[in-house]
């Protein structure tokens, strides 16, 4: 039944430190320093973009704070927080984040060699990265406006596009502007449906 | 977590030398990629991969616990955003989400900030790559013992404060070691202790989380355990390491 690694753990509770509804905290068996810390999402996931925000959050703090028991308890001179985000949870099916209490000369190194790119190669990734960024939050704002503009675009510029479709649509809107209003009323707790299946229901 | 003044002074005289704080205010060149109310997100000039983003939040805060709720969770949200951009941008699988607190663990800046690093098969960063020794099952009780009580009272207390779900009351029933090593770690509650024990059981029935600590308890036991394990003040009473000597 258990393929899966991180629900073994949270089934078999061996070395288990902490566990919530959405997030569970063991030493590993493999220990990458005195004081190593697995801190697993309950929940399965293919990567970091489908965890929602508030679990996120959640598995992030429990992380910060096994780094802070690290450093008060074991007397740590410093912590390393890793994780990965993309294939690798497909493959495992749990977003984990690594928490490892460092002593100087504790053997361990996890900094790279700097690479040096050519500034015309840096200037392209950075415009790729931030053409994408810019569109945070963006994309979110467009489809709200999407739904509520519906109904003027079909009475005002698609009119013009489309004449023989939208002038029956808009004269019979007219005809129903007093009905309308009161199945506006009626309609508020069906505020989901789309305005354009409402508009075919109403029509003859 | 609260600062001494001096603490508070020592971080005004990093802030004053601080190469991204310089950044940030504009006074020095960078590859912006992200910006918001909070956080700065700009590519690392030296990167371990092409595309390599440094987010931070635009306050200057040294270590993790010091970043207050409302940035840390905006910080982790955009963590999450900025890195599928990321992935969009450099059509990449996977990335590396990196954190040094402190020298020891590489932190080479004294501003707060988390690497977003893109990864690629073959790509020399496999030092990334968690993977570890079996450790002595002593060891690993050893650890258990010393850190597991502490993270899951500080996670009891303070996970619902911050809005997230937590298991009800500690998660784990503590004993009264464990009770005893918990006030051991509180200075504050300690001191309380020590010198005026009359005040604490007190103050006890008064704070939510004190009275769930000791309920299961005999306070007066709980106290008199604590003065013990300190300096003896009852003559006859000796201490373990009193009695060695």
């Amino acid at each position: 039944m258990a393929e899966c690694r991180y629900c073994e753990i949270a089934e078999k509770k061996q070395n288990l430190l902490y566990e919530d509804e959405d997030v569970l905290a063991v030493l590993p068996e493999k220990q990458a320093a005195k004081g190593h810390v697995l801190v697993a999402a309950k929940n399965h996931h293919d990567n970091i973009q489908e965890i929602d925000d508030n679990e996120l959050e959640h598995i992030f703090y429990t992380a910060s704070f096994a780094a802070a028991s690290l450093f008060d308890k074991l007397e740590a001179h410093g912590t390393n927080i890793i994780a990965k985000t993309g294939s690798i949870i497909k493959k495992g099916g749990h977003f984990h984040i690594d928490v490892i209490a460092r002593k100087s000369e504790d053997g361990l190194n996890f900094l790279w060699s700097p690479k040096r790119l050519p500034e015309d190669e840096m200037k392209e990734i950075q415009s790729k990265i931030k053409d994408k960024c810019d569109m945070i939050g963006v994309k979110k704002k467009k489809e709200v406006i999407n739904l509520d503009r519906k109904p003027e675009k079909l009475e005002s510029s698609e009119e013009k596009a489309s004449e023989a479709e939208a002038k029956p649509l808009s004269k019979e809107g007219k005809k129903y502007n007093k009905t309308e209003k009161k199945q506006e009323k009626e309609d508020s707790h069906e505020d989901k449906e789309s305005y354009l299946v409402k508009q075919l229901r109403r029509m003859p | 977590m609260q600062l001494s003044p001096e603490q508070q002074k020592a971080i005004e005289q990093q802030k004053a030398q601080c190469i991204f704080c310089q950044i940030i205010d504009g006074k020095i060149d960078s590859k912006k990629v992200y910006e918001d109310k909070l956080l700065i997100g700009i590519l690392d000039i030296n990167p371990a991969s092409k595309g390599h983003v440094l987010l931070m939040p635009k306050e200057h805060y040294p270590i993790m616990p010091l970043i207050p709720p409302e940035t840390f969770k905006q910080l982790i949200d955009k963590t999450k955003e900025v890195d599928g951009c990321v992935k969009e941008a450099l059509l990449c699988k996977e990335t590396t989400i990196f954190i040094a607190n402190g020298a020891a663990a590489g932190q080479q800046s004294s501003h707060f900030m988390l690497h977003i690093i893109p990864r690629d098969g073959g790509d020399g960063l496999e030092m990334l790559d968690i993977s570890g020794k079996e450790a002595p099952k002593e060891e690993i009780k050893e650890v258990s013992a010393k850190i597991g009580p502490h993270l899951n009272a500080v996670l009891a207390r303070n996970l619902p404060a911050l809005g997230f779900k937590a298991p009800a009351g500690t998660g784990q029933k503590l004993t009264k070691e464990q009770v005893l090593q918990l006030i051991d770690s509180n200075l504050q509650i300690k001191n309380i202790i020590l010198e005026n024990p009359e005040q604490f059981k007190q103050l006890v029935p008064k704070h939510p989380q004190l009275s769930q600590l000791f309920k299961d308890f005999d306070l007066d036991d709980i106290l008199k355990q604590v003065r013990q394990k300190s300096k003896p003040k009852k003559p006859g009473k000796l201490s373990l390491d009193e009695a060695i000597k």
